[in-house]
């Protein structure tokens, strides 16, 4: 009895199909990335990079025209201070400048730069005419504004993060637990400070040049930005993915437990701590009368100063991104959902919700 | 349930020999053995009940029942398990060791993907997967050093040569996989034996197969497929199984062999093999029924030309 080979192609196919299943391949792996100007929200998701109106939620334009599987976007794009160039990289390697304004061709590239090897997982940095950019191959690409390489900073490890600008210096965090300093203009480190675990996201600015970042060693940490001295170090209940967001009341970090707290910026103190429904990976949105958290399992809860929660709205999604304010809307981008934004108001109202074309 | 039971057990202990040896490919292939050792006694029962079957397929009475009822398949099926239980055959002794093994084997892809964590996402779970312990410190595990010799074991391989990125990893990957396929693909009992050509198929596929997904993912599963190909045969000698015959020329054994035992290059040491018959491709089950009362076993149906010329060189050798 003779097997036709038609059916061990077949069985073949299905072996190489079970098999992709089997590598997640095929799922998005990250989430979406969100910026937003004044009139203009801008989301990289999957194999787009899409403009969104913020007053009602419609599409201006999406680039490219039909996405390629092989080149997803995820970092939040960067708008040069001009506003001309969005600046956005892919997980294949290629950083793009594009064309955001309404009054030219939108949503068309500018220039490529694809000298770098690794995935642009970081957002870029504009500091004047510098795009600072950093690499998961573990470098920093510091470019002009035509695209031209103007100098490299090499880490040991990848860069996952963008860095955070004080004057003349740009405080740049590593997968390789350092965090360091560098001069924007020579890209000269100036000292790299061991804080004990993986940075993955940007430090925050305080005052008296005090930068505060969470470590996944499961610390938050103040740093003097002029010495690279550990100021203080808190131990909280598991890593901290996100950067911390500071008030006028406090600073405000969640943990990869899902524990939310509100420490003293001064020495790391402890103020208060919740626990809501879900892991935080996305950094906390501070408005006047509120701190605003979304969780992993799709929660925006919004904290009054002394912890109080105001109101808990369930969104049909997971959330990893950070909330955007956008004037009297908060705007929330979504994971495993039809929606890829959604817009609520600061009672925690649903105003819009954009749902990609197919 | 899956995640928990098998996927995260398998992570931890994965990042618990990098721990040991600080060097994720060395911890790929130091795990990858590990799991080969546990499920050893799988291969051995698998690789029995794959040589009880082969032997059914050569014994006169399933040959002669063939025969007798071709036309009725429910008594051929009755015969059948006669047979199985005259000769101590467990119908599943050879499938149900492999459809143990295989959820093993899909975990372990798994979690080497999962640990690599190259992406936000896969960052995310990792960090979600790792136990609470004192022998896991996450603040110094991650990042992973993924540098392998020359491969960053988070993306596919290329090694560049004279300019040219070079996939040396899954060009090896397939050479290994047609190797082990070949070593261990048990010798054809005859032109009618439906096993050997899917395992013929199977092998001319499956190196191309493996190949392409090497070529395509993150080299830390290349690298699985390599070690886990190699540990393969490796174990396959320590039984004593490997079928040299599939992989090289025939003229090899007919210059260097005056008895069966090269016929299959088998360590075990097998009963009197004199003869002419024991000279044909023999398995266990030829070597065990090939003589009933003395006699020889009948001459297999039908063997291919190929197979005619090889038998006629082989006796005459």
């Amino acid at each position: 009895m003779k097997i036709p080979r038609f059916y061990f192609v077949i069985l073949l196919v299905l072996a190489s199909l079970s098999l992709s299943a089997c590598t997640g391949a095929i799922s998005a792996s990250s989430w979406p990335g969100l910026s937003a100007d004044q009139s203009m929200a801008y989301v990289a998701y999957q194999t787009e990079v899409r403009a969104v109106r913020i007053d009602n939620g419609t599409q201006v334009w999406q680039y490219p025209e039909k996405g390629d599987a092989r080149k997803p976007f995820y970092a939040a794009p960067t708008l040069t201070p001009d506003g001309k160039q969005l600046i956005i990289g892919d997980y294949d390697h290629t950083l793009y400048s594009l064309n955001p304004q309404s009054n030219g061709p939108v949503g068309q590239v500018n220039w490529t730069f694809a000298d770098a090897k690794g995935r642009w997982i970081a957002s870029a940095l504009v500091a004047g005419d510098t795009i600072l950019a950093p690499n998961a191959d573990g470098n920093l690409y510091a470019l002009d504004l035509q695209g031209k390489l103007k100098w490299t900073f090499s880490a040991r490890d990848a860069l996952w993060a963008r860095p955070a600008l004080i004057q003349s210096t740009i405080y740049l965090p590593g997968m390789d637990h350092h965090l360091y300093a560098l001069d924007v203009t020579s890209g000269r480190q100036i000292w790299a400070t061991d804080l004990g675990g993986a940075l993955l996201d940007t430090p925050a600015v305080g005052q008296s040049n005090m930068l505060y970042i969470g470590t996944l060693g499961k610390e938050l940490l103040a740093v003097d930005a002029v010495s690279g001295k550990v100021v203080w170090r808190t131990a909280l209940a598991n890593g901290v993915w996100a950067s911390p967001a500071l008030g006028k009341d406090g600073l405000y970090v969640g943990d990869l437990s899902g524990n939310f707290y509100a420490l003293n910026p001064a020495d790391g103190k402890i103020l208060w701590q919740n626990k809501p429904d879900g892991p935080i990976t996305a950094t906390a949105l501070v408005t006047d009368q509120q701190v605003i958290v979304g969780t992993e399992v799709g929660s925006l809860i919004a904290y009054d100063p002394g912890g109080k929660v105001l109101w808990n709205q369930k969104i049909n999604g997971t959330l990893y991104t950070s909330p955007v304010l956008l004037g009297d809307k908060v705007l929330v981008a979504l994971n495993q959902a039809d929606q890829l934004l959604v817009a609520v108001s600061l009672t925690g109202a649903q105003v819009w919700a954009f749902t990609p074309p197919k | 349930m899956w995640e928990a039971i098998i996927v995260t057990p398998f992570i931890n202990v994965l990042l618990f020999i990098y721990t040991l040896v600080h060097n994720f490919g060395l911890a790929i292939i130091l795990f990858t053995i590990l799991i080969r050792l546990i499920t050893h006694p799988l291969t051995v029962q698998q690789f029995k009940g794959t040589q009880a079957m082969q032997a059914l397929q050569t014994d006169p009475r399933w040959i002669e029942a063939q025969k007798k009822y071709k036309d009725d398949r429910e008594k051929l099926a009755q015969e059948q398990m006669k047979l199985y239980k005259e000769l101590g055959i467990n119908p599943f002794g050879s499938c149900l060791p492999t459809l143990i093994q295989f959820p093993i084997i899909i975990a372990l892809y798994q979690s080497i993907i999962q640990t690599l964590a190259s992406t936000p996402r896969e960052l995310l779970s990792l960090t979600q997967h790792i136990y609470s312990t004192s022998l896991l410190n996450v603040s110094s595990l991650i990042p992973l050093n993924s540098q392998f010799l020359w491969m960053n074991l988070g993306t596919p391989e290329r090694l560049t040569i004279f300019g040219i990125g070079v996939p040396v990893l899954a060009i090896i990957v397939v050479i290994t996989t047609y190797l082990q396929s070949k070593l261990m693909t048990p010798p054809s009992t005859g032109a009618g034996d439906q096993g050997a050509q899917m395992a013929k198929a199977m092998n001319l596929y499956m190196p191309f197969l493996m190949g392409y997904i090497a070529f395509t993912l993150a080299s830390g599963l290349a690298l699985y497929f390599v070690a886990s190909n190699v540990f393969g045969i490796l174990q396959y000698a320590l039984i004593g199984r490997l079928n040299w015959r599939n992989v090289l020329p025939s003229s090899w054994f007919a210059k260097s062999s005056g008895d069966a035992k090269t016929a299959v290059m088998d360590v075990k040491a097998r009963p009197a093999a004199k003869g002419s018959q024991e000279k044909l491709p023999a398995s266990d089950g030829r070597s065990k029924g090939g003589r009933a009362n003395g006699k020889p076993k009948p001459a297999l149906a039908d063997p291919k030309p190929g197979e005619k010329a090889r038998t006629r060189k082989e006796r005459r050798g």
